[in-house]
């Protein structure tokens, strides 16, 4: 039987303050600031607290269509800051985009758990 | 303690949360299961009864996206055919005590496509099923609908997004409709809904963001005593500013159709949460 997986841990590694870097920075997708959320705090900051989630609809085909697009320039950010490569050469980039956008469309998901998507799909330069 | 109610309290440890996913081949995927133990209370007086709660998820997905190779391209297109369901409900010991839905199925087959360019945009068929345990009370409503939105529309972080569908809606329940009808039967209909969305982050001085919703709905050859009553047209617009710490004004003008209702989030008029 497989040990179970260790919780993800957030710290300062390249995938989590790149996480943080890219949701708050001003130039970047700018969900929230610093002043209101340093980064010892961002872990349990549920996504629909942030800016980019609706607050007057639930309507889930609306939320499917945001997470795709908050998810591709959530990326291109990433890429913009960091030399950054695929964990797994065989997965396309539009298979991680989805697997970003996934979490991005669960408001109940954490910063936390984004930065373990961001983690299992891109390689940093400090995992070299 | 009565036999019964020893029972009932033992029944949770007795049956233990069940719950796996599993995550197959290339073709489908998050797939999960949960199970979970209750006791009913059936509320009518004919007494409470054990039952298990279930949910069920998953999804086939064929990909039809590019297969870069190389780095990772922010610019890839998506495009992907997805067949997705998921069903939820409560299977009683006593089907006469299980006033909960004993299934709602839903099932949608869609096609997403998104490039940095054009947007996002999914369209396909949907079909929702709910009945009650004795298979007396059941709905089923179907239809077909397509979804845009675009990231950085105006800005460099706003979201624009028009949602539009046609289908059928089962009337059961609706009494300003039954009013409407007078003796005749409340037979299902066909109805267009249209939802549109805009969101921008302002951050001017105490305005963080600016939130835009509008909801219209149209029913497709409406009964003349329909019309008269004015309840073939519903629409709803909704303008909430959100401000520093969690803090919204929001206002509501118009009204949903009576099947809809539960997905009003602000009162009609201003709502607001300030301190």
């Amino acid at each position: 039987m497989p040990a179970p997986k260790a919780p993800y841990e957030w710290k300062e590694n390249n995938a989590c303050t790149a996480t943080y870097k890219v949701l708050e920075g001003d130039k970047f997708l700018d969900q929230f600031e610093d002043a209101d959320i340093p980064f010892s705090k961002a872990a349990s900051v549920k996504l629909k607290n942030l800016r980019y989630f609706p607050k007057t609809t639930g309507n889930t085909k609306i939320i499917e269509v945001l997470s795709l697009e908050i998810a591709r320039k959530f990326i291109t950010d990433i890429v913009k800051v960091f030399t950054v490569s695929k964990q797994n050469t065989a997965t396309s980039s539009a298979k991680i985009i989805t697997s970003i956008a996934e979490v991005f469309a669960d408001g109940e998901k954490t910063i936390k758990d984004l930065a373990e998507v961001v983690d299992a799909n891109i390689k940093f330069p400090d995992e070299s | 303690m009565k036999k019964s109610t020893l029972f009932f309290s033992l029944f949770p440890l007795l049956v233990p949360n069940f719950a796996f996913s599993v995550e197959t081949d290339a073709e489908s995927r998050n797939s999960s299961i949960d199970f979970n133990p209750i006791v009913i209370d059936s509320k009518n007086g004919t007494g409470a009864t054990v039952g298990i709660e279930y949910k069920f998820k998953g999804e086939f997905a064929k990909d039809f996206s590019s297969k870069d190779t190389g780095g990772i391209d922010p610019n890839a297109t998506i495009s992907t055919a997805v067949i997705g369901y998921s069903g939820s409900g409560t299977v009683a010991a006593s089907k006469d005590r299980n006033p909960k839905n004993f299934l709602e199925f839903l099932l949608d087959a869609k096609l997403r496509y998104s490039t940095p360019t054009t947007g996002t945009v999914t369209g396909g068929l949907f079909s929702k099923y709910e009945t009650n345990q004795s298979f007396s009370n059941k709905q089923l409503v179907y239809g077909l609908g397509a979804t845009y939105g675009k990231y950085a529309f105006l800005g460099s972080n706003d979201f624009v997004s028009l949602d539009a569908n046609y289908g059928r809606v089962d009337p059961k329940g609706d009494t300003e409709r039954q009013a409407a009808l007078g003796g005749a039967t409340l037979n299902s209909y066909y109805r267009w809904n249209l939802e549109f969305l805009y969101m921008y982050p302002l951050k001017w001085n105490a305005i963080d963001t600016v939130e835009f919703n509008y909801r219209y709905f149209l029913e497709n050859n409406a009964p003349t005593v329909i019309k008269g009553a004015g309840i073939d047209k519903h629409d709803l617009a909704t303008l909430r500013i959100g401000l520093k710490n969690d803090l919204f004004v929001a206002y509501s003008t118009g009204k949903l159709p009576f099947d809809r209702k539960n997905d009003q989030i602000f009162q009609i008029g201003f709502s607001y949460k300030l301190k």
